[in-house]
This record gives C-alpha cells, sequence and structure tokens, in this order.
C-alpha cells in the first residue's frame, strides 16, 4: 500500500543527506518546506520501503505517515469509458460567470 | 464526474474550438505521441498567431498528475464562455470582472497545452495510477521491456547531469532506463512529446511566460531549479563548462545559477501574484519562490524556458514557472474541483496582470 510520509529534520541539510540514495518518490520537484522547528518534505512510499527508512532513521530525523493513498484499483476506476463530450455538449468550466 | 480521459481531451478542445471559432485556434502539434496519439494546443486570443504577445500553458506533462489537464481544459471553456457571454469569473472568492477577461484576450494570446503526454496518462488511468513518465520503449531489464522517459528531465538544459552537477549534489535524475521515475532519455529532447513544447516555444515567438502545471506539493515556483539563484556574477551559468561537476549544492560558495535582478524581481512578483490568488480561492497557502530546495533538477521544462535567450539571445526572454497544485496527485471530485479552480484563478491572475502592464 502506498503511504504519504511527512519527513522532517532539523535543518536542510540533514533532511537532503538522509534522503540521498533512499530512493524514495519525492513528487515531481524534491522540494522542502521550512516550519518553525526544522524542514520537511512529502513523500510517497511503499511499506517497505517506509520499513527501511525508520531503519536509518537517525537522531533528529521524523516520519510520520499523513495518508494511505487508495488502492490503485480504487483510483483507476476514477475515469470513465464514455466520452462524455461525443454529444456534442460545449465543455463548461468550474467558474462561475458573473 | 469522474477525471477526463485523453480522448476526452482532444473532444473537449476540438468542441471549443468549433464553437468559439473566431477567439481560437486549434494546433495540431507536430510530433505524435510515441504510442502515435495526436497531441492537441488551443490559442485562445481575440487575435491570434506567431508574433503575439503569449503565454504558454502546459499541463498533463507527469501522466499521474490528473488534475492538471483537467484544469487546463475548465480554464479555457471558462475564459471563453465568459468572453462571449460578456460576463466576469468567479472562483471561490478569487473575482475577475469581465473588463479583466476582455482585456486578457484582447492584449494576449493563450497557448494552452492540456496534455503533453497522453500515452502515459492512457496507460496511468488504464494500468498503473502511480505512472509518471511518457511510454517509450527505453531499455530492458532481463526479459523484462523498460519503458518510460521523464519528460521534465528530458529538455536540453544541464540535460546531461553527471557532467553538471556535482556528484554529491543529489540531482533529481538517472540515466538508467529502467528508473520508474526520472529516466531522462537517451539524449536531451529524444521525446516527441518534449519536442512538441520546444516547438510551442520556438513557433511563438513573442512567448514572455511559461507555466507548466503539475502536481502536488502545493507551490507556484521559479527559475532557477539548478542551483540557487545569485545575480551578481553571470559567468555562473548552466552553459559555462567551467563549473560543470559543482552544480546543485546550495550551501557553497562555489556556484550559484546566475539570473538577471530584474528577471528574479519580476518571477517572484509574478508567483505571488499566483500564490495570492490561489489563497483567495479557497485558503489554501502555496509555497511561492525557487524551484530548487531539497535537490537541483535537471533538464526541467521551465528551466528550459527561461535557458533559451542565454544561449540564443535572439530569442526571447520567458520566465518560467512550475505550479504544483493540490495535495495529491488523484484527489476525489470535491477535492478535485477545488484544485481546479485554483489553477484557473492563478493563471486568470497571472494573466491579468500581465495584460494590465501592456496596457498602461
Amino acid at each position: 500500500m502506498t503511504k504519504k510520509v511527512r519527513i522532517k529534520a532539523a535543518d536542510l541539510k540533514a533532511l537532503r543527506n538522509f534522503l540521498l540514495d533512499s530512493n524514495v518518490d519525492l513528487g515531481c520537484r524534491p522540494a522542502a518546506r521550512r516550519v518553525p522547528d526544522g524542514v520537511y518534505t512529502i513523500a510517497l512510499a511503499e511499506d517497505d520501503q517506509l520499513e527501511r527508512l525508520n531503519a536509518r532513521r537517525s537522531a533528529g530525523i521524523t516520519i510520520e505517515v499523513v495518508e494511505e493513498l487508495p488502492a490503485a484499483e480504487t483510483r483507476l476506476r476514477m475515469t470513465q469509458q464514455q466520452n462524455r463530450f461525443l454529444r456534442g455538449d460545449i465543455p463548461r468550466g468550474l467558474g462561475k460567470k458573473e | 464526474m469522474s477525471y477526463f480521459t485523453y480522448e476526452e481531451i482532444v473532444t473537449a478542445v476540438q468542441l471549443l474550438c468549433d464553437e468559439y471559432s473566431t477567439k481560437t485556434q486549434l494546433l495540431r502539434l507536430p510530433n505524435l505521441s510515441v504510442q502515435s496519439r495526436p497531441i492537441y494546443a488551443i490559442a485562445i486570443g481575440e487575435t491570434r498567431g506567431k508574433n503575439r504577445r503569449t503565454a504558454i500553458i502546459v499541463g498533463g506533462v507527469h501522466a499521474r498528475e490528473w488534475v492538471p489537464p483537467d484544469a487546463l481544459v475548465s480554464l479555457s471553456a471558462d475564459l471563453l464562455e465568459a468572453s462571449v457571454s460578456g460576463t466576469g469569473l468567479r472562483y471561490g472568492g478569487a473575482y475577475f470582472d469581465k473588463e479583466t477577461i476582455s482585456r486578457i484576450l484582447a492584449d494576449l494570446q493563450l497557448v494552452v497545452l492540456p496534455c503533453a503526454n497522453p500515452d502515459g496518462r492512457v496507460y496511468s488511468q488504464e494500468v498503473d495510477p502511480n505512472w509518471r513518465k511518457n511510454r517509450a520503449p527505453v531499455g530492458s531489464r532481463g526479459r523484462s521491456i523498460c519503458y518510460g522517459v521523464d519528460l521534465n528531465r528530458n529538455f536540453s538544459v544541464a540535460w546531461d547531469f553527471h557532467r553538471c552537477f556535482a556528484p554529491e549534489s543529489g540531482v533529481s535524475a538517472s540515466d538508467d532506463p529502467c528508473d520508474y521515475q526520472v529516466y531522462v532519455g537517451p539524449t536531451a529532447g529524444s521525446e516527441p512529446e518534449t519536442r512538441n513544447i520546444v516547438w510551442l516555444l520556438d513557433h511563438f515567438v513573442k512567448t514572455e511566460w511559461f507555466v507548466d502545471v503539475h502536481a502536488s506539493w502545493p507551490a507556484v515556483f521559479h527559475n532557477w531549479g539548478l542551483d540557487k539563484n545569485q545575480t551578481v556574477r553571470p559567468e555562473q551559468n548552466f552553459l559555462n563548462s567551467i563549473f560543470d561537476g559543482k552544480r546543485g549544492i546550495d550551501t557553497d560558495a562555489v556556484y550559484g545559477e546566475y539570473i538577471e535582478s530584474s528577471d528574479l524581481d519580476e518571477a517572484n512578483r509574478l508567483s505571488r501574484v499566483m500564490g495570492d490568488t490561489i489563497r483567495l480561492v479557497h485558503g489554501d497557502n502555496y509555497d511561492v519562490g525557487q524551484s530548487f530546495s531539497l535537490y537541483p533538477t535537471s533538464g526541467a521544462s521551465d528551466d528550459y524556458a527561461y535557458g533559451r535567450h542565454r544561449e540564443n539571445p535572439a530569442l526571447s526572454r520567458v520566465l518560467g514557472f512550475t505550479m504544483e497544485c493540490g495535495h495529491n496527485f488523484q484527489p476525489n471530485w470535491q477535492t478535485r474541483e477545488k484544485v481546479i479552480q485554483e489553477v484557473s484563478a492563478a493563471l486568470v491572475g497571472l494573466a491579468s496582470d500581465v495584460s494590465r502592464s501592456s496596457l498602461t
């Protein structure tokens, strides 16, 4: 199961060193956000990756699971097979016209 | 409501161009995808053409990020409907009046490529929702064929990451064709989907802004992603081989990527415009700043767009942005709609800002 995890360190250098060669999924641009007590990033990790991350965790590094992603099968059901525009209805955006 | 399939995106774009023919042009891009799918963009504006002042907006480079293509279809439909019906546009707490919408379409051409990587989107929606790259067969491991190039590591800006970056930089790139995430491809610009974006930048010669919409940090990033920015040492730039092997370390004094201070100020300002507009929509707080933070990236579209005028001063200067929208790659319906509104508002906010400045 894929988990979204928040990995926090005291500073950017410590976070960078911890994640180097970890092979976790850091999304499209590996980014970090500063918070009062350190700096964190968000990663996606499978259960085995999470175990490995926790095993190599050093002092000052925290790893918190913030969300479990829906199973792949569930996400694959979020599209439909029929082309809803084939009837010729003009697409409308989600902005309110006012 | 469900996410758009690629077929729906194509049909939607064609319908918009048919319905609003005086304000649009359908652009069939020169390269089919690896799996031979046609790829379309839509040019929006009262006047269109290669010499119009242009903002290029791209989505769907990364297959698993399902919101951006839907958002760019929605944005295109909104702008066209509001323009024709003479109304303003509201996204939550962000409102743009009808004069603003008219001004945007009168002064600018928006070239919108909703889905740059159709093969990846199809595979992500039908087989593997975590799929990110295109679907080029690129190598093998044992009896298995490996597929996919990360298009956002395939552009010709510091593409040769082994040469360009310091070994300890942790640059987000891989030369392993079987890398699941960030394989850079066999050569810079090797992928037809990448070359379509290059073509847009080549063709629309007065492009000034380039926004690549991704998910899901959330943030509005601007150049550079290669190293920390600096504004005083122009010789420290990605083209200068003297600094090969030294890039990508944020704590050193050896190298910083040069950006002109006026460009940096404008990139910062426009990023804030987009971030502030997003906050008005539903209150979410996007990060705003340089795209280099945790690790550097090579071969990314936003840096390519901005780097072009460094390689060839005859080309227009294009400020590059990457918008990372929302908090998940495939949020539920309700959240999807909120994120679409955020993306739309940010881009209308950007267009509003730059169109205003051109008329004063």
